[in-house]
């Protein structure tokens, strides 16, 4: 319930300190002094004001068809931390976002240091080109943020239901990487063997209780001690940790 | 221990059953703000239980409908540090002598919360300093068996987000905890100096 605007204190003091009360409390466009309180910093009381360190990663879109791409526009200008660009854009987009047409489709011209997310249905139509991940339609909408913010950081990105595809396709490959397996800690061998299970980096770190950037902190560390590339490799070898319970 | 990197910790209060009310409290600001920090490790007010079998129902307001959103869409973990569901108002005295003083209290807090309608407001230093003085006068009406409960609640909290902390040390944590909790877990907080950093929200 509001204090009520009129009506004095036995001395009209009451109503002067009541009335300080309550500016103090309110930060508005008149009443400020919580801001002066907090030393140091200025800020407005309205939406868009900044705390911490967080700037928005620069999305740039490409798909073959103009539905398309505004439906990705779309959708990334409702996730947090992320700013849709237009293609040649300066400075640069961080990640392109790119729709394929079909398998041989080719990435439109792009800055080298762009990272290119490819948007597919499955692996069927996956192209060949040099990419930085792959995210399938299967996947929640919001996990489109997540997979922008890994490839942005240099990590890949690659959708469990792809990574399950692609285990299925090479499983029986021999490898032999025992030592390896060996050197691992305990918990670069907890991450690696939900990484076989085909979960994200978000979804290891959640199930695990750690920052994401630990995780990825442990997959690195994992990768070199097992000599492999790319985080499909990484899940192999950690599909034979989970099919053999002896490890 | 040389070279350990010391966790900065924040602390934002929110208003737990108050957003119940009929009060101008944007969820959307605090999920907001949230987002902007992009902690590394949200620790929020809500069990291990609840968390990992999704069962939402009894969790706060400000958990349920802001919280977990932004954890769903960024990278921000969050980490539950409850260990049990009750909030302020579950340990306050509802019968006797010492009902009185503790609805009047609560009813200074929910007037002075109702006045600071804004997250901001809610972790600014002048409603600090009155919940902070609110709440001690509520507690101290009650009896030794309920502060020492709350008391047990908000150590068990702290334990929870210590081991976090453990668990993955050297990260930008935030702790979102309802406003009566925070001049409780300051100082249990304060003792962890090895371990952390205590920083303003701005500072995260």
């Amino acid at each position: 319930m509001p204090i009520p605007a009129t009506g004095a204190g036995r001395n009209g003091a009451g109503l002067q300190g009541r009335d300080a009360l309550r500016k103090a409390f309110r930060p508005g466009r008149r009443h400020r002094s919580w801001q002066r309180c907090t030393k140091g910093h200025r800020r407005q009381a309205a939406g868009g004001e900044r705390y911490g360190q967080a700037r928005p990663i620069r999305v740039a879109v490409a798909a073959p068809t103009l539905l398309e791409q505004a439906a990705l526009e779309a959708l990334l200008a409702t996730l947090p931390g992320l700013e849709v660009v237009v293609g040649q854009a300066s400075p640069a987009a961080h990640v392109l976002l790119w729709r394929p047409a079909d398998a041989q489709d080719s990435p439109p011209a792009h800055d080298d240091l762009t990272a290119v997310l490819a948007v597919i249905d499955d692996i069927t139509v996956a192209p060949k080109a040099n990419l930085a991940g792959l995210f399938t339609s299967d996947e929640r909408p919001e996990a489109l943020g997540l997979a922008v913010r890994q490839v942005a950081r240099g990590q890949e990105y690659l959708s469990p239901s792809l990574a399950l595809a692609l285990l299925q396709q090479q499983a029986g490959s021999p490898r032999s990487e025992e030592a390896g397996l060996e050197m691992l800690t305990g918990r670069e061998r907890d991450v690696l063997v939900l990484l076989g299970q085909g979960l994200s980096n978000k979804e290891i770190a959640t199930r695990l209780y750690l920052s994401v950037r630990t995780v990825e902190g442990h997959l690195s560390n994992a990768y070199a001690k097992l000599d492999v590339a790319s985080r499909t490799e990484a899940a192999l070898l950690a599909a034979r940790l989970l099919q053999d319970p002896s490890e | 221990m040389a070279g350990r990197q010391l966790t900065r910790l924040a602390l934002i209060g929110t208003m737990s059953d108050l957003h119940l009310a009929p009060v101008a409290y944007d969820l959307d600001r605090l999920g907001t703000i949230v987002a902007q920090l992009a902690p590394d490790l949200l620790c929020a007010e809500i069990t291990r239980t609840m968390w990992e079998s999704r069962q939402l129902d009894a969790t706060s307001v400000e958990v349920r409908e802001a919280l977990i959103p932004v954890v769903a869409a960024t990278d921000v973990v969050l980490v539950p540090v409850a260990p049990s569901p009750e909030s302020f108002d579950d340990f306050a005295p509802r019968h006797g002598l010492r009902a009185w003083p503790a609805r009047t209290f609560d009813r200074i807090l929910r007037w002075g919360q109702r006045q600071a309608n804004t997250v901001e407001a809610i972790n600014g230093p002048l409603f600090s300093v009155f919940c902070h003085s609110v709440c001690g006068l509520n507690e101290w009406s009650w009896s030794a068996d309920q502060r020492a409960a709350w008391n047990e609640q908000n150590e068990a909290i702290v334990a929870n987000v210590i081991e976090a902390i453990r668990r993955d040390p050297g990260r930008r944590v935030l702790l979102a905890v309802q406003c009566q909790r925070i001049h409780k877990l300051l100082p249990s907080l304060r003792r962890y100096d090895e371990l952390l950093e205590l920083v303003p929200l701005e500072r995260l």
